[in-house]
């Protein structure tokens, strides 16, 4: 597991002209909202194989085999914390192997800013990357089709 | 007409505008709602000085523009009361690619 902790702000944009917050009134950002904008966008760096620990995977395709969905819940594997103007993204992945870890984790945390700050107008103060692990490939598998032994 | 009444058309009609604009796929119905007698409408609320309108959006749209987008069409309604818009959630399968965004990611 490693943790590249860099914060991914890159400009520092005076809060107060937050796009959230006029004079004809407030616009809130559920939580909900960011998990699945932030979630979408890192998965559509490639090198992401799957996203969430091993318990939220594990319990994600139980969940898809019985609800029949088509794929993980956008949100699994993100956990934010949404203020009034600005929010703060943790994010679960898991790699796939040959990827320059910091290289991928830098574009996620790229990609997420930038998705989350463009359609949800808040702030992103950090996006915290946690690698769970590293998808060897349909290779890893031990295959089973031919006999060792005759 | 009574108040009630006064109540209940404000509501529905905030509620219809704030549906049609772009962006919005449905209004909220987790929190908040207009009690009115024999039904209600959800994610709208029209009493107090902040007009509150919950609405879950459309994948694909920059949430501000939504949010000000309700915030034009409804304002009238109300006497340009301030509205509070909360986005509650977006709905991946009403999928509208605006901007290129994201759709294919959006179904895997």
């Amino acid at each position: 597991m490693s943790q590249t902790d860099m914060q991914g702000r890159t400009q520092n944009r005076s809060t107060k002209d937050s796009p959230l917050v006029t004079d004809q009134g407030k616009t809130t950002i559920s939580d909900e909202v960011v998990e699945k904008v932030a979630g979408t966008a890192a998965r559509e760096v490639n090198g992401v194989h799957a996203m969430g620990g091993s318990t939220a995977r594990a319990l994600g395709t139980i969940k898809e085999k019985l609800s029949s969905s088509t794929g993980p819940s956008p949100s699994q594997g993100v956990s934010v914390e949404v203020g009034e103007k600005q929010a703060a993204i943790d994010l679960d992945l898991v790699v796939e192997f040959g990827t320059s870890i910091i290289q991928l984790a830098n574009a996620v945390r790229r990609n997420v800013i930038n998705r989350v700050e463009q359609m949800t107008g808040l702030e992103v103060t950090e996006v915290n990357i946690t690698v769970n692990d590293v998808w060897l490939g349909e290779d890893d598998m031990p295959s089973s089709s031919e006999p060792r032994v005759e | 007409m009574t108040a009630t009444q006064v109540q209940q058309e404000l509501a529905e009609r905030v509620a219809d505008t704030a549906k049609e604009c772009a962006g919005v796929a449905d209004l909220g119905s987790r929190s908040i709602a207009t009690y009115l007698p024999g039904r209600k409408v959800p994610g709208v609320d029209v009493e107090g000085d902040n007009v509150r309108i919950h609405l879950v959006a459309r994948w694909g749209y920059v949430l501000t523009d939504v949010a000000a987008e309700v915030r034009r069409a409804v304002s009238p309604l109300v006497n340009g009361r301030p509205i509070d818009v909360v986005i509650e959630d977006v709905d991946l399968d009403a999928v509208v690619d605006v901007r290129g965004a994201l759709p294919e990611a959006a179904s895997t």
